[in-house]
């Protein structure tokens, strides 16, 4: 039995637009094991990033409870800025996010991207270059964002996300934006490295092909668990 | 730190513009500033230079008579009599005494003034004066600045003695003009810095967002953006002050010429603000232009208010200041009533020109005109900051035109008392005027009407009687407030009298 990194269990998410309550999520439960991944599939509008979200602590929960890396937090109650702050030592350290887009810091090189996120989470940045190599924009290490394609910044946060050393990898929508050969070749990376390197991903996407990368697969538009 | 700070790095320019405008920003209100407090110092040392002298008086308010003269000498109190008396016809005479005149000690002004024979108007002997049949006289006795109360015998007192020309209105107005252009100096800056500053942080809006998902708390971004402001208008401000220090003391210096001139003694105060206010002040100007969003985010749900409280409170603010700005008493009322004004205007402005918006957009047929409109409604809404800065702006400009205007026609009428003249020709100092007196005599055999005036200020040397030393004040020819103010002798042509001996 792998050892459980996260445990959902009756998150609720709602949101208030002027005097009417748009339910987004009702009671989800699911857990995930250390190394293991997760497709959180959906139409647009089902809640895909909406989950992201709350378990990285970006958004906070109506009800339920998330267990993350041995801390508990429960929805509701007082102390929410102790919360936030427990959040945000928790994706500084070992979550690692990677939206469809504007993942990179524009103002940084490549390589300074990298540098930065891995001495952020408190880990050696000495193999930041490298990370770029086996992503293949080595040469491009000195290059800032805005003077890359959209793959190879994909790529980019990638080897950021890498170099963290993160337990959990959260991908919203990672090759949304990117041409198909470029999305497989992403996509491919992220599999192929959150395997070698053991940590647990949860992948929300709209693309069944994708999905089926996953280990479990979980359809916001049906809420049921596989 | 070291990611917040990469935006410069790639947007030098920005960060160039920034540190420009803020030392330029501190050298020129630290110069406005620092040429107030140099003129308030100069014009406070101007006035006590004409205006003060001290008197003894009697406590019982009656006229001080002879016998009182004789009981304060007899006291041991060194008094001089300075009889004024009006004559029948002609103008008023000072008769005082110059053998008291050693009361007011070697080298002060009073014993150069009386150091001199008393045979010309309106300074006569206190016999001369006392001889004649006056209108009225009255005596007064003059004590040295050394002299205490503690020093008078019974029954008398010191009071203020004064004969000059009151300019404490000139002054109040050059001093106010001053300030009002130190405080759009400053107003100003905000704005400016305010723009470039919030171009720079809404580049910037993705990296926080990023370093937020990162880990990095709002709070500790915000802590590192005040930082990295208070560094670098540290950095700024310091040079600032010390460029604009340098450029009060260049303008000073014409300042303290043009005091010389007017009052024909030294007259200018020199360097006197400290470093820590200007330094200070331009650190807070930065600080809340850059950051007062930041302050007010904390603020934002308590200082949120429903739109028709709003609206009502820019109406009150906007009926106050228009009554304020009727019922005004003073120039500084008149400051804050139009500021109200500016600011309920301001208020209101943004939701009226989106209320017109949205009407016109609902009656627009054309797609184009349809968005345009719409657009501008949004736009307008988040424009009251800056419409108010731009009203208020716009209303410092025109208070401080109102005021120079003012101000140049009073300097104008007063200079014109003692100055009033169509050219002037300067002699450098140290150069022989007499070639350039020689000339114009030339000019004036050739020229018929041409009238002028050899200027000596200050001390002189009168060549036709020896080597007798004179102090020179006159008005020539008369100028209009002349005529209204009580001159105590006025004469056509003195500078003539006077290089004839008759002064």
């Amino acid at each position: 039995m792998t050892e459980s990194l996260l445990a959902v269990r009756g998150l609720t998410k709602h949101f208030v637009s002027g005097n009417e309550t748009v339910p987004v999520i009702d009671k989800l439960s699911f857990t995930l094991g250390q190394g293991q991944s997760l497709a959180l599939t959906g139409r647009s509008g089902s809640g895909k990033s909406t989950v992201l979200n709350l378990l990285c602590g970006l958004e906070l929960p109506n009800a339920g409870t998330i267990v993350m890396h041995g801390q508990v937090f429960e929805a509701g109650g007082a102390a929410t800025r102790q919360k936030a702050a427990a959040w945000a030592t928790l994706r500084r350290q070992h979550i690692g996010v990677v939206f469809q887009e504007a993942n990179l810091m524009p103002a940084l090189s490549l390589l300074e991207n990298v540098r930065f996120r891995a001495q952020l989470a408190g880990r050696d940045a000495a193999n930041s270059e490298d990370w770029l190599t086996r992503l293949g924009i080595g040469e491009l290490a000195r290059r800032y964002p805005d003077q890359v394609s959209g793959g190879q910044r994909q790529r980019a946060a990638l080897a950021m996300v890498f170099a963290m050393e993160p337990a959990l990898i959260l991908a919203d929508e990672p090759t949304g934006s990117l041409d198909r050969h470029t999305a497989d070749e992403v996509i491919q990376a992220l599999f192929e490295l959150q395997a070698r390197y053991g940590c647990s991903l949860i992948l929300a996407t709209h693309d069944a092909e994708l999905a089926a990368g996953c280990q479990q697969h979980l359809d916001l538009g049906h809420l049921s668990a596989l | 730190m070291r990611a917040l700070l990469s935006h410069y790095r790639r947007h030098p320019l920005q960060l160039v513009a920034l540190a420009v405008m803020i030392v330029l920003a501190t050298m020129l209100w630290t110069g406005v500033n620092h040429l107030t407090s140099q003129a308030r110092a100069s014009l406070g040392q101007s006035e006590r230079a004409v205006t003060e002298r001290q008197q003894v008086v009697r406590s019982d308010g009656q006229t001080l008579v002879i016998e009182d003269f004789v009981a304060l000498r007899l006291a041991g109190v060194c008094v001089m009599p300075w009889l004024e008396a009006t004559p029948e016809t002609g103008s008023r005479l000072v008769g005082i005494d110059p053998l008291a005149a050693h009361c007011f000690g070697a080298g002060t002004g009073a014993s150069q003034v009386l150091d001199q024979p008393l045979d010309g108007k309106p300074f006569v002997d206190m016999h001369a004066a006392a001889g004649i049949s006056a209108r009225e006289s009255r005596l007064y006795l003059l004590a040295p600045e050394t002299t205490q109360a503690t020093d008078l015998p019974g029954g008398y007192h010191l009071k203020t003695f004064s004969t000059s020309p009151d300019t404490g209105e000139l002054g109040d107005s050059f001093l106010l003009n001053l300030e009002a252009l130190g405080v759009l100096v400053l107003l100003i800056t905000a704005l400016l810095l305010r723009s470039v500053y919030l171009l720079g942080l809404a580049q910037r809006r993705d990296s926080f967002a990023l370093l937020h998902r990162f880990g990095v708390s709002p709070g500790q971004v915000q802590r590192w953006l005040v930082l990295e402001i208070l560094v670098l208008a540290l950095v700024c401000v310091v040079p600032g002050v010390w460029l604009g220090r340098w450029l009060a003391a260049g303008l000073g210096g014409g300042f303290g010429k043009a005091l010389d001139g007017l009052f024909d003694i030294p007259l200018y105060a020199g360097q006197g603000q400290g470093w820590i206010t200007p330094v200070l002040v331009m650190l807070g100007v930065v600080v809340i232009a850059c950051l007062g969003d930041l302050i007010l985010l904390r603020f934002r749900d308590r200082l949120s208010l429903p739109m028709p409280v709003r609206a009502g409170l820019a109406m009150a603010l906007l009926v106050a200041g228009l009554v304020m700005a009727w019922l005004a008493p003073s120039l500084p009322w008149v400051f804050v009533a139009v500021a109200l004004v500016f600011a309920g205007a301001g208020w209101l402005t943004p939701a009226t020109v989106a209320y017109l918006a949205r009407w016109r957009a609902n009656r627009s047929s054309a797609s184009l005109a349809l968005w345009r409109h719409r657009e501008l409604a949004v736009l307008v809404r988040r424009l009251t900051l800056p419409l108010v800065a731009l009203q208020f702006a716009l209303a410092m400009v025109l208070a401080v035109q109102a005021l120079v205007t003012t101000f140049e026609g009073t300097f104008d009428r007063w200079l014109a008392q003692r100055l009033e003249a169509a050219y002037y020709i300067e002699v450098p100092a140290g150069a022989d005027s007499k070639k350039a007196a020689e000339w114009l005599t030339n000019q004036q055999e050739k020229v018929p009407g041409l009238r002028w005036h050899r200027v000596i200020r200050g001390r002189a040397e009168l060549a036709e009687a020896g080597s007798q030393q004179v102090d020179v004040f006159a008005v020539a020819p008369v100028g209009s407030l002349v005529r209204a103010w009580a001159l105590l002798e006025s004469a056509d042509q003195p500078w003539v009298a006077l290089s004839s001996g008759a002064g």
